[in-house]
Protein backbone atom coordinates (compact mmCIF):
# COMPACT_ATOMS: atom_id res chain seq x y z
CA UNK A 1 0.00 0.00 0.00
CA UNK A 2 1.48 3.42 -0.63
CA UNK A 3 0.45 6.36 0.87
CA UNK A 4 0.03 9.82 -1.18
CA UNK A 5 3.58 11.56 -1.42
CA UNK A 6 3.52 14.23 0.87
CA UNK A 7 6.29 16.70 1.27
CA UNK A 8 7.40 19.24 4.09
CA UNK A 9 10.48 20.23 2.52
CA UNK A 10 8.53 21.39 -0.76
CA UNK A 11 6.64 23.91 1.45
CA UNK A 12 10.06 24.72 3.19
CA UNK A 13 11.94 25.01 -0.48
CA UNK A 14 8.87 27.63 -1.73
CA UNK A 15 9.51 29.52 1.37
CA UNK A 16 13.08 29.77 0.79
CA UNK A 17 12.75 30.70 -2.48
CA UNK A 18 10.51 33.28 -1.33
CA UNK A 19 12.87 34.29 1.37
CA UNK A 20 15.55 34.47 -1.13
CA UNK A 21 13.67 36.30 -3.94
CA UNK A 22 12.51 39.27 -1.69
CA UNK A 23 14.73 39.51 1.16
CA UNK A 24 17.86 38.54 -0.60
CA UNK A 25 19.79 41.75 0.57
CA UNK A 26 19.78 41.17 4.52
CA UNK A 27 21.09 37.98 3.38
CA UNK A 28 23.83 39.41 1.54
CA UNK A 29 24.94 41.52 3.97
CA UNK A 30 25.43 38.99 6.62
CA UNK A 31 26.70 36.76 4.01
CA UNK A 32 29.28 39.42 2.56
CA UNK A 33 29.98 40.46 6.62
CA UNK A 34 30.90 36.87 7.10
CA UNK A 35 32.99 36.39 4.13
CA UNK A 36 34.87 39.51 4.68
CA UNK A 37 35.47 38.65 8.65
CA UNK A 38 36.44 35.60 7.55
CA UNK A 39 39.07 36.86 4.78
CA UNK A 40 40.65 39.37 6.98
CA UNK A 41 41.36 37.02 9.42
CA UNK A 42 43.38 34.97 7.07
CA UNK A 43 45.14 37.71 5.44
CA UNK A 44 46.21 38.07 8.96
CA UNK A 45 47.70 34.82 9.91
CA UNK A 46 48.74 34.16 6.37
CA UNK A 47 50.49 37.25 5.63
CA UNK A 48 53.63 36.62 8.27
CA UNK A 49 55.38 33.94 8.13
CA UNK A 50 54.36 31.39 9.35
CA UNK A 51 57.27 31.00 12.03
CA UNK A 52 56.00 34.19 13.83
CA UNK A 53 52.41 32.99 14.29
CA UNK A 54 53.84 30.08 15.58
CA UNK A 55 56.25 31.96 18.01
CA UNK A 56 52.83 34.31 19.02
CA UNK A 57 50.72 31.22 19.37
CA UNK A 58 53.08 29.70 21.49
CA UNK A 59 54.03 32.65 23.42
CA UNK A 60 50.30 32.74 23.72
CA UNK A 61 49.79 29.09 24.94
CA UNK A 62 52.16 29.97 27.63
CA UNK A 63 50.92 32.66 29.45
CA UNK A 64 47.18 30.60 29.89
CA UNK A 65 48.38 27.22 29.63
CA UNK A 66 51.97 26.91 31.22
CA UNK A 67 55.13 25.41 29.53
CA UNK A 68 53.91 21.81 28.46
CA UNK A 69 50.62 23.46 26.22
CA UNK A 70 53.28 25.91 24.81
CA UNK A 71 55.74 22.67 23.71
CA UNK A 72 52.39 21.14 22.40
CA UNK A 73 51.46 24.16 20.56
CA UNK A 74 54.72 24.65 18.76
CA UNK A 75 55.38 21.46 17.81
CA UNK A 76 52.01 20.80 16.32
CA UNK A 77 52.15 23.65 14.25
CA UNK A 78 55.60 22.84 13.02
CA UNK A 79 53.82 19.54 11.92
CA UNK A 80 50.99 21.50 10.10
CA UNK A 81 53.34 23.38 8.42
CA UNK A 82 55.69 20.77 7.65
CA UNK A 83 52.80 18.59 6.18
CA UNK A 84 52.23 21.57 3.81
CA UNK A 85 49.03 22.19 5.25
CA UNK A 86 49.82 25.47 6.48
CA UNK A 87 47.18 27.71 4.34
CA UNK A 88 44.57 25.40 5.57
CA UNK A 89 45.16 24.96 9.20
CA UNK A 90 45.15 28.93 9.18
CA UNK A 91 41.84 29.13 7.40
CA UNK A 92 40.24 26.56 9.61
CA UNK A 93 41.45 28.40 12.47
CA UNK A 94 40.08 31.98 11.05
CA UNK A 95 36.72 30.13 10.45
CA UNK A 96 36.66 28.55 14.05
CA UNK A 97 37.48 32.39 15.52
CA UNK A 98 34.78 33.82 13.57
CA UNK A 99 32.28 31.72 13.98
CA UNK A 100 33.26 31.45 18.15
CA UNK A 101 32.75 34.83 18.33
CA UNK A 102 29.70 35.24 16.26
CA UNK A 103 28.28 32.17 18.50
CA UNK A 104 29.31 34.08 21.85
CA UNK A 105 28.15 37.36 20.52
CA UNK A 106 24.41 35.92 20.92
CA UNK A 107 24.63 32.97 23.76
CA UNK A 108 26.32 35.44 26.39
CA UNK A 109 23.60 38.19 26.87
CA UNK A 110 21.20 35.32 26.08
CA UNK A 111 22.24 33.25 28.46
CA UNK A 112 22.86 36.03 31.02
CA UNK A 113 18.86 37.45 30.14
CA UNK A 114 17.62 34.01 30.55
CA UNK A 115 19.43 33.79 34.33
CA UNK A 116 17.63 36.50 35.79
CA UNK A 117 14.73 36.27 33.81
CA UNK A 118 12.07 33.53 34.38
CA UNK A 119 10.26 33.44 31.18
CA UNK A 120 13.27 33.92 28.91
CA UNK A 121 14.77 30.65 31.02
CA UNK A 122 11.32 29.02 29.31
CA UNK A 123 11.43 29.75 26.45
CA UNK A 124 15.29 29.02 25.45
CA UNK A 125 15.26 26.13 27.67
CA UNK A 126 13.40 23.46 25.35
CA UNK A 127 15.07 25.33 21.93
CA UNK A 128 18.25 24.76 23.26
CA UNK A 129 17.12 21.10 23.84
CA UNK A 130 16.01 20.93 20.36
CA UNK A 131 18.94 22.28 19.13
CA UNK A 132 21.47 19.69 20.86
CA UNK A 133 19.38 16.88 19.58
CA UNK A 134 19.62 17.63 16.09
CA UNK A 135 22.67 16.36 14.53
CA UNK A 136 25.26 18.66 13.20
CA UNK A 137 24.60 17.69 9.57
CA UNK A 138 20.98 19.33 10.03
CA UNK A 139 22.60 22.68 10.27
CA UNK A 140 24.01 22.75 7.04
CA UNK A 141 20.83 22.29 5.01
CA UNK A 142 19.13 25.32 5.89
CA UNK A 143 22.72 27.30 5.53
CA UNK A 144 23.45 26.22 2.34
CA UNK A 145 20.27 26.71 0.76
CA UNK A 146 20.02 30.46 2.36
CA UNK A 147 23.70 31.18 1.44
CA UNK A 148 24.57 29.06 -0.80
CA UNK A 149 28.16 27.08 -0.75
CA UNK A 150 31.31 28.60 0.36
CA UNK A 151 32.62 30.26 3.78
CA UNK A 152 29.40 32.05 4.56
CA UNK A 153 27.22 28.78 5.34
CA UNK A 154 29.89 27.68 7.13
CA UNK A 155 30.68 29.92 9.52
CA UNK A 156 26.89 30.70 10.00
CA UNK A 157 26.11 27.27 10.45
CA UNK A 158 29.11 26.26 13.10
CA UNK A 159 27.59 30.04 14.94
CA UNK A 160 24.03 28.58 15.20
CA UNK A 161 25.29 24.62 16.38
CA UNK A 162 27.96 26.54 19.15
CA UNK A 163 25.62 28.51 20.86
CA UNK A 164 23.91 26.02 22.88
CA UNK A 165 26.87 24.93 25.57
CA UNK A 166 27.92 28.50 25.25
CA UNK A 167 24.18 29.45 26.53
CA UNK A 168 23.65 26.90 29.09
CA UNK A 169 26.87 27.32 30.69
CA UNK A 170 26.39 31.33 30.76
CA UNK A 171 23.59 30.72 31.96
CA UNK A 172 24.40 27.99 35.02
CA UNK A 173 27.33 30.26 36.06
CA UNK A 174 25.15 33.30 36.83
CA UNK A 175 22.68 31.68 38.72
CA UNK A 176 25.20 30.03 40.86
CA UNK A 177 26.38 33.64 41.80
CA UNK A 178 26.18 33.24 45.75
CA UNK A 179 22.72 35.38 46.38
CA UNK A 180 24.82 37.10 49.54
CA UNK A 181 26.97 38.64 47.19
CA UNK A 182 23.99 40.01 45.09
CA UNK A 183 22.66 41.24 48.50
CA UNK A 184 25.64 43.24 49.58
CA UNK A 185 25.97 44.71 46.27
CA UNK A 186 22.57 45.93 46.46
CA UNK A 187 23.21 47.19 50.00
CA UNK A 188 25.94 49.32 48.90
CA UNK A 189 23.93 51.01 46.33
CA UNK A 190 25.34 48.96 43.10
CA UNK A 191 22.76 49.61 40.09
CA UNK A 192 21.15 46.88 38.20
CA UNK A 193 24.08 46.41 35.43
CA UNK A 194 27.04 47.70 38.57
CA UNK A 195 25.50 43.97 39.76
CA UNK A 196 25.54 42.20 36.46
CA UNK A 197 29.44 43.77 35.18
CA UNK A 198 30.97 43.52 38.49
CA UNK A 199 29.19 41.29 40.77
CA UNK A 200 27.71 38.20 38.11
CA UNK A 201 30.19 38.34 35.58
CA UNK A 202 33.32 37.83 37.16
CA UNK A 203 31.99 35.38 39.43
CA UNK A 204 30.44 33.66 36.71
CA UNK A 205 33.85 34.03 34.19
CA UNK A 206 35.38 30.38 34.90
CA UNK A 207 31.71 28.74 33.85
CA UNK A 208 30.98 31.43 30.90
CA UNK A 209 35.31 30.00 29.93
CA UNK A 210 34.33 26.53 30.05
CA UNK A 211 31.21 27.34 27.73
CA UNK A 212 33.58 28.90 25.47
CA UNK A 213 35.70 25.81 25.39
CA UNK A 214 33.01 23.78 24.38
CA UNK A 215 31.82 26.46 21.92
CA UNK A 216 35.22 25.99 20.33
CA UNK A 217 35.61 22.23 20.40
CA UNK A 218 31.75 22.08 18.66
CA UNK A 219 32.64 24.86 16.27
CA UNK A 220 35.81 23.01 15.64
CA UNK A 221 34.02 20.23 14.57
CA UNK A 222 31.51 21.65 12.70
CA UNK A 223 34.26 23.93 10.86
CA UNK A 224 35.71 20.51 9.60
CA UNK A 225 32.46 18.95 8.79
CA UNK A 226 31.60 21.89 6.45
CA UNK A 227 34.40 21.18 4.10
CA UNK A 228 31.47 19.27 2.33
CA UNK A 229 30.14 22.61 1.68
CA UNK A 230 33.11 23.87 -0.02
CA UNK A 231 33.95 26.01 3.32
CA UNK A 232 37.77 24.83 2.39
CA UNK A 233 40.41 24.74 5.27
CA UNK A 234 41.59 20.64 6.87
CA UNK A 235 38.10 19.80 6.19
CA UNK A 236 38.19 20.49 2.23
CA UNK A 237 41.48 18.30 2.62
CA UNK A 238 39.58 15.77 4.42
CA UNK A 239 36.83 15.59 2.02
CA UNK A 240 39.20 15.76 -1.25
CA UNK A 241 40.84 12.84 0.19
CA UNK A 242 37.51 10.62 1.49
CA UNK A 243 36.03 11.19 -2.11
CA UNK A 244 39.29 11.03 -4.23
CA UNK A 245 40.30 7.89 -2.03
CA UNK A 246 43.80 9.82 -1.38
CA UNK A 247 44.35 8.15 2.37
CA UNK A 248 47.53 9.79 2.86
CA UNK A 249 45.85 13.30 2.03
CA UNK A 250 42.89 12.07 4.44
CA UNK A 251 45.10 10.98 6.94
CA UNK A 252 47.76 13.97 6.61
CA UNK A 253 44.70 16.75 7.35
CA UNK A 254 43.01 14.47 9.96
CA UNK A 255 46.39 14.61 11.85
CA UNK A 256 46.79 18.71 11.18
CA UNK A 257 42.88 18.53 12.91
CA UNK A 258 42.82 16.30 15.69
CA UNK A 259 46.74 18.65 16.50
CA UNK A 260 44.59 21.73 16.02
CA UNK A 261 41.55 20.12 18.51
CA UNK A 262 44.22 19.56 21.09
CA UNK A 263 46.06 22.46 20.78
CA UNK A 264 42.48 24.89 21.08
CA UNK A 265 40.96 22.45 23.79
CA UNK A 266 44.27 23.05 26.41
CA UNK A 267 44.53 26.46 25.55
CA UNK A 268 41.17 27.32 26.77
CA UNK A 269 41.20 24.97 29.27
CA UNK A 270 43.84 26.79 30.94
CA UNK A 271 41.96 30.01 30.07
CA UNK A 272 39.07 28.31 32.45
CA UNK A 273 41.59 27.52 35.29
CA UNK A 274 43.19 30.95 35.34
CA UNK A 275 39.43 32.08 35.44
CA UNK A 276 39.33 30.43 38.81
CA UNK A 277 41.91 32.10 40.36
CA UNK B 1 58.91 24.55 -1.66
CA UNK B 2 60.35 21.75 0.69
CA UNK B 3 57.07 21.37 2.73
CA UNK B 4 55.54 19.78 -0.65
CA UNK B 5 58.25 16.91 -0.69
CA UNK B 6 57.61 16.40 2.80
CA UNK B 7 54.11 15.99 1.82
CA UNK B 8 54.70 13.51 -0.53
CA UNK B 9 56.65 11.36 1.40
CA UNK B 10 54.27 11.22 3.86
CA UNK B 11 51.11 10.71 1.91
CA UNK B 12 53.07 8.00 -0.07
CA UNK B 13 54.56 6.16 3.08
CA UNK B 14 50.83 6.15 4.63
CA UNK B 15 49.50 4.63 1.33
CA UNK B 16 52.16 1.66 1.59
CA UNK B 17 51.35 1.53 5.16
CA UNK B 18 47.72 0.91 4.38
CA UNK B 19 48.57 -1.42 1.67
CA UNK B 20 51.01 -3.92 3.24
CA UNK B 21 48.38 -4.09 5.97
CA UNK B 22 45.22 -4.26 3.98
CA UNK B 23 47.45 -7.22 1.69
CA UNK B 24 48.82 -8.64 5.01
CA UNK B 25 45.72 -9.18 6.67
CA UNK B 26 42.88 -9.31 3.94
CA UNK B 27 41.79 -12.29 5.20
CA UNK B 28 40.91 -10.98 8.47
CA UNK B 29 39.58 -7.35 7.86
CA UNK B 30 37.18 -9.17 5.41
CA UNK B 31 35.99 -11.71 7.71
CA UNK B 32 35.21 -8.54 9.91
CA UNK B 33 33.96 -6.53 7.53
CA UNK B 34 31.65 -9.53 6.62
CA UNK B 35 30.58 -10.09 9.94
CA UNK B 36 29.53 -6.88 10.84
CA UNK B 37 27.87 -6.37 7.64
CA UNK B 38 26.14 -9.95 8.22
CA UNK B 39 24.45 -7.82 11.53
CA UNK B 40 23.98 -4.99 9.77
CA UNK B 41 21.89 -6.54 7.48
CA UNK B 42 20.38 -8.53 10.03
CA UNK B 43 19.02 -6.05 11.82
CA UNK B 44 18.01 -3.71 8.78
CA UNK B 45 15.99 -6.14 7.56
CA UNK B 46 14.06 -6.50 11.03
CA UNK B 47 13.02 -2.99 10.42
CA UNK B 48 12.32 -3.41 6.91
CA UNK B 49 10.88 -6.45 6.14
CA UNK B 50 7.49 -6.06 8.64
CA UNK B 51 4.55 -3.16 6.80
CA UNK B 52 5.62 -0.08 8.53
CA UNK B 53 2.53 0.32 10.22
CA UNK B 54 3.87 -2.71 12.57
CA UNK B 55 6.84 -1.07 12.99
CA UNK B 56 5.38 2.32 13.67
CA UNK B 57 2.83 0.75 16.24
CA UNK B 58 5.75 -1.26 18.02
CA UNK B 59 7.88 2.17 18.13
CA UNK B 60 4.26 4.01 19.51
CA UNK B 61 3.76 1.51 22.19
CA UNK B 62 7.44 1.63 23.31
CA UNK B 63 7.30 5.50 23.66
CA UNK B 64 4.41 5.11 25.39
CA UNK B 65 6.18 2.64 28.27
CA UNK B 66 9.36 4.57 28.61
CA UNK B 67 8.28 8.19 28.00
CA UNK B 68 4.22 8.80 27.97
CA UNK B 69 1.28 9.46 26.05
CA UNK B 70 2.60 12.74 24.25
CA UNK B 71 5.84 11.37 23.10
CA UNK B 72 3.44 7.65 21.68
CA UNK B 73 1.90 10.39 20.26
CA UNK B 74 4.58 11.92 18.73
CA UNK B 75 6.50 8.71 17.90
CA UNK B 76 3.58 7.63 15.82
CA UNK B 77 3.52 10.78 14.19
CA UNK B 78 6.82 11.53 13.51
CA UNK B 79 6.98 7.82 11.70
CA UNK B 80 4.37 8.61 9.84
CA UNK B 81 5.43 11.51 8.16
CA UNK B 82 8.84 9.72 7.72
CA UNK B 83 6.70 7.36 5.08
CA UNK B 84 4.71 9.82 3.77
CA UNK B 85 7.79 12.24 2.37
CA UNK B 86 9.04 9.02 1.33
CA UNK B 87 11.89 8.35 3.53
CA UNK B 88 10.60 5.10 5.33
CA UNK B 89 13.60 3.05 4.05
CA UNK B 90 16.22 5.58 4.38
CA UNK B 91 14.94 6.13 7.65
CA UNK B 92 15.23 2.64 9.06
CA UNK B 93 18.97 2.07 7.71
CA UNK B 94 20.04 5.12 9.19
CA UNK B 95 18.18 3.41 12.28
CA UNK B 96 19.34 -0.07 11.63
CA UNK B 97 23.34 1.77 11.16
CA UNK B 98 22.48 3.92 14.69
CA UNK B 99 21.47 0.20 16.22
CA UNK B 100 24.36 -2.12 14.83
CA UNK B 101 26.97 0.32 16.23
CA UNK B 102 25.71 0.85 19.60
CA UNK B 103 25.62 -3.07 20.39
CA UNK B 104 29.15 -2.78 18.92
CA UNK B 105 29.93 0.13 21.31
CA UNK B 106 28.17 -1.76 24.59
CA UNK B 107 29.77 -5.15 23.97
CA UNK B 108 33.49 -3.29 24.26
CA UNK B 109 32.22 0.03 26.56
CA UNK B 110 29.98 -1.88 29.18
CA UNK B 111 33.01 -4.63 29.89
CA UNK B 112 35.77 -1.62 30.20
CA UNK B 113 33.20 0.37 32.21
CA UNK B 114 32.88 -2.24 34.84
CA UNK B 115 36.55 -3.00 35.00
CA UNK B 116 37.46 0.91 34.96
CA UNK B 117 35.03 1.09 37.80
CA UNK B 118 36.46 -1.32 40.13
CA UNK B 119 40.16 -0.75 39.21
CA UNK B 120 41.84 2.60 39.72
CA UNK B 121 44.78 1.84 36.97
CA UNK B 122 42.49 1.04 34.54
CA UNK B 123 40.28 4.05 35.34
CA UNK B 124 43.10 6.06 35.24
CA UNK B 125 44.20 4.70 31.64
CA UNK B 126 40.94 4.40 30.34
CA UNK B 127 40.25 8.21 31.13
CA UNK B 128 43.27 9.71 29.11
CA UNK B 129 41.79 7.88 26.19
CA UNK B 130 38.55 8.58 26.33
CA UNK B 131 39.17 12.75 26.61
CA UNK B 132 41.33 11.69 23.51
CA UNK B 133 38.45 10.12 21.85
CA UNK B 134 36.17 12.80 23.07
CA UNK B 135 38.66 15.87 21.69
CA UNK B 136 38.82 14.61 18.39
CA UNK B 137 36.06 15.78 15.84
CA UNK B 138 33.86 13.24 14.81
CA UNK B 139 34.84 13.26 11.27
CA UNK B 140 38.01 12.42 11.94
CA UNK B 141 37.40 8.70 12.25
CA UNK B 142 36.11 7.79 9.25
CA UNK B 143 39.84 7.89 7.72
CA UNK B 144 41.21 4.72 9.37
CA UNK B 145 37.93 3.03 8.92
CA UNK B 146 38.03 3.85 5.21
CA UNK B 147 42.09 2.92 5.18
CA UNK B 148 41.67 -0.17 6.40
CA UNK B 149 38.08 -1.81 5.49
CA UNK B 150 37.37 0.31 2.14
CA UNK B 151 34.23 2.13 1.40
CA UNK B 152 30.33 0.54 2.45
CA UNK B 153 28.67 -0.06 5.49
CA UNK B 154 31.02 -1.53 7.37
CA UNK B 155 33.52 1.33 7.94
CA UNK B 156 30.82 3.77 9.33
CA UNK B 157 29.69 1.11 11.47
CA UNK B 158 33.83 1.13 12.99
CA UNK B 159 34.18 4.72 12.61
CA UNK B 160 30.58 5.17 14.09
CA UNK B 161 30.76 2.56 17.38
CA UNK B 162 34.46 4.62 17.87
CA UNK B 163 32.67 8.13 18.16
CA UNK B 164 29.89 6.16 20.65
CA UNK B 165 32.37 4.60 22.90
CA UNK B 166 33.21 7.32 25.23
CA UNK B 167 30.15 7.83 26.84
CA UNK B 168 29.28 4.69 27.62
CA UNK B 169 32.59 3.25 29.12
CA UNK B 170 32.50 6.98 31.12
CA UNK B 171 28.83 6.54 32.23
CA UNK B 172 29.28 2.52 33.42
CA UNK B 173 32.47 3.50 35.05
CA UNK B 174 30.54 5.92 37.35
CA UNK B 175 27.58 3.99 38.06
CA UNK B 176 29.79 0.88 39.38
CA UNK B 177 31.50 3.34 41.03
CA UNK B 178 28.04 4.98 42.52
CA UNK B 179 26.59 1.57 44.07
CA UNK B 180 27.05 1.90 48.31
CA UNK B 181 29.95 0.13 49.55
CA UNK B 182 27.56 -1.06 52.41
CA UNK B 183 25.31 -3.33 49.37
CA UNK B 184 28.26 -4.92 48.39
CA UNK B 185 29.11 -5.50 51.57
CA UNK B 186 26.10 -6.97 52.47
CA UNK B 187 26.24 -9.25 49.62
CA UNK B 188 30.02 -10.74 50.48
CA UNK B 189 28.61 -10.89 54.07
CA UNK B 190 25.93 -13.48 53.04
CA UNK B 191 28.23 -15.04 51.05
CA UNK B 192 27.71 -13.90 47.55
CA UNK B 193 30.99 -14.68 45.08
CA UNK B 194 32.53 -11.45 43.22
CA UNK B 195 30.31 -12.67 40.12
CA UNK B 196 27.57 -12.61 42.09
CA UNK B 197 28.25 -9.38 43.76
CA UNK B 198 28.42 -7.69 39.87
CA UNK B 199 26.19 -9.41 38.54
CA UNK B 200 23.12 -9.64 41.17
CA UNK B 201 24.16 -5.81 43.09
CA UNK B 202 26.14 -3.34 41.42
CA UNK B 203 25.15 -4.07 37.72
CA UNK B 204 21.36 -3.82 38.81
CA UNK B 205 22.17 -0.95 41.12
CA UNK B 206 24.37 0.95 38.16
CA UNK B 207 21.30 0.16 35.81
CA UNK B 208 20.43 4.04 35.71
CA UNK B 209 23.65 5.48 35.03
CA UNK B 210 24.52 2.72 32.04
CA UNK B 211 21.67 3.94 30.20
CA UNK B 212 21.83 7.27 30.93
CA UNK B 213 25.10 6.09 28.50
CA UNK B 214 23.77 4.33 26.15
CA UNK B 215 21.51 7.37 25.26
CA UNK B 216 24.49 9.35 24.71
CA UNK B 217 25.92 6.61 22.66
CA UNK B 218 22.74 6.69 20.85
CA UNK B 219 22.66 10.09 20.16
CA UNK B 220 26.45 10.14 19.34
CA UNK B 221 25.99 7.52 16.54
CA UNK B 222 23.05 9.00 14.88
CA UNK B 223 24.93 11.98 13.95
CA UNK B 224 28.21 10.22 13.30
CA UNK B 225 25.35 7.54 11.09
CA UNK B 226 23.96 10.45 9.30
CA UNK B 227 27.76 11.68 8.40
CA UNK B 228 28.75 8.70 7.27
CA UNK B 229 26.11 8.85 4.48
CA UNK B 230 29.23 10.45 2.19
CA UNK B 231 31.56 7.34 2.73
CA UNK B 232 28.27 5.10 1.10
CA UNK B 233 26.70 3.84 4.35
CA UNK B 234 23.06 5.14 2.86
CA UNK B 235 20.25 5.82 4.85
CA UNK B 236 19.25 9.80 5.32
CA UNK B 237 23.01 11.01 5.10
CA UNK B 238 23.37 9.88 1.84
CA UNK B 239 20.37 11.61 0.70
CA UNK B 240 20.92 14.20 2.46
CA UNK B 241 24.37 14.58 0.82
CA UNK B 242 23.15 13.34 -2.69
CA UNK B 243 20.12 16.62 -2.74
CA UNK B 244 22.48 19.16 -1.25
CA UNK B 245 24.66 18.51 -4.00
CA UNK B 246 22.25 18.57 -6.81
CA UNK B 247 20.39 21.42 -4.55
CA UNK B 248 17.60 19.51 -4.31
CA UNK B 249 16.29 21.69 -1.70
CA UNK B 250 13.13 20.34 -0.81
CA UNK B 251 13.89 16.99 -0.82
CA UNK B 252 17.24 17.86 1.49
CA UNK B 253 14.65 19.77 3.94
CA UNK B 254 12.87 16.34 4.43
CA UNK B 255 15.94 14.13 5.21
CA UNK B 256 16.90 16.61 7.39
CA UNK B 257 13.62 16.74 9.01
CA UNK B 258 13.31 13.06 9.28
CA UNK B 259 16.95 13.07 11.14
CA UNK B 260 15.84 15.08 13.17
CA UNK B 261 12.47 13.55 14.06
CA UNK B 262 14.43 10.16 14.63
CA UNK B 263 16.85 12.11 16.78
CA UNK B 264 13.63 13.29 19.24
CA UNK B 265 12.59 9.63 19.09
CA UNK B 266 15.85 7.64 20.09
CA UNK B 267 16.24 10.25 22.51
CA UNK B 268 13.56 10.66 24.43
CA UNK B 269 12.65 6.71 24.43
CA UNK B 270 16.18 6.13 25.98
CA UNK B 271 15.84 9.01 28.81
CA UNK B 272 12.32 7.74 29.48
CA UNK B 273 14.36 4.29 30.07
CA UNK B 274 16.36 6.19 32.52
CA UNK B 275 13.91 7.60 34.08
CA UNK B 276 11.93 4.14 34.47
CA UNK B 277 15.01 2.65 35.73
CA UNK B 278 15.80 4.98 38.08
CA UNK B 279 12.50 4.46 39.94
CA UNK B 280 12.89 0.64 39.67
CA UNK B 281 15.83 1.53 41.55
CA UNK B 282 14.40 3.44 44.49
Amino acid sequence: METAYFSIGSYIATLVDWLNVNYSAPFEMLSAAMEGSVKFLEMLLLFPHAFIIMTIFSLAAWKVAGRGVAGITFFGLLFCFAMNLWKATMLTTALVVISTSAALLVAIPLGIWSATNKTVDNITRPIMDLMQTMPPWVYLIPAVILFSLGRAPAVIATAVFAIPPALRLTNLGIKEVPSDQLEVGKAFGASPSQVVWKIQIPAALPSIMAGVNQCIMMSLSMVVLAGLIGAGGLGGEVVRGLTRMMIGVGVRSGLAIVILAIIFDRVTQGMVTLSKH
Amino acid sequence: MKTKIIATNFDNAVERFVEYISVTFDSTFNVISDMIEGVLHGIESLFLFPPFYLIILFFGILAWKTAGKSMALFTVVGFYLCHAMNLWDETMITMALVVTSVIFTLIFAIPLGVVAGSNQKVSDITRVLMDFLQTMPPYVYLIPAIAILGFGASPAIVSTAIVAFAPAVRLTSLGIRQVPTSHVEVGKAFGASPTQALFKIKLPFALPSIMAGVNQSLMLALSMAVIAGIIGAGGLGKEVYRAIRVLEVGKAFDAGISIVILAIILDRISQGAVTLMKKGAN
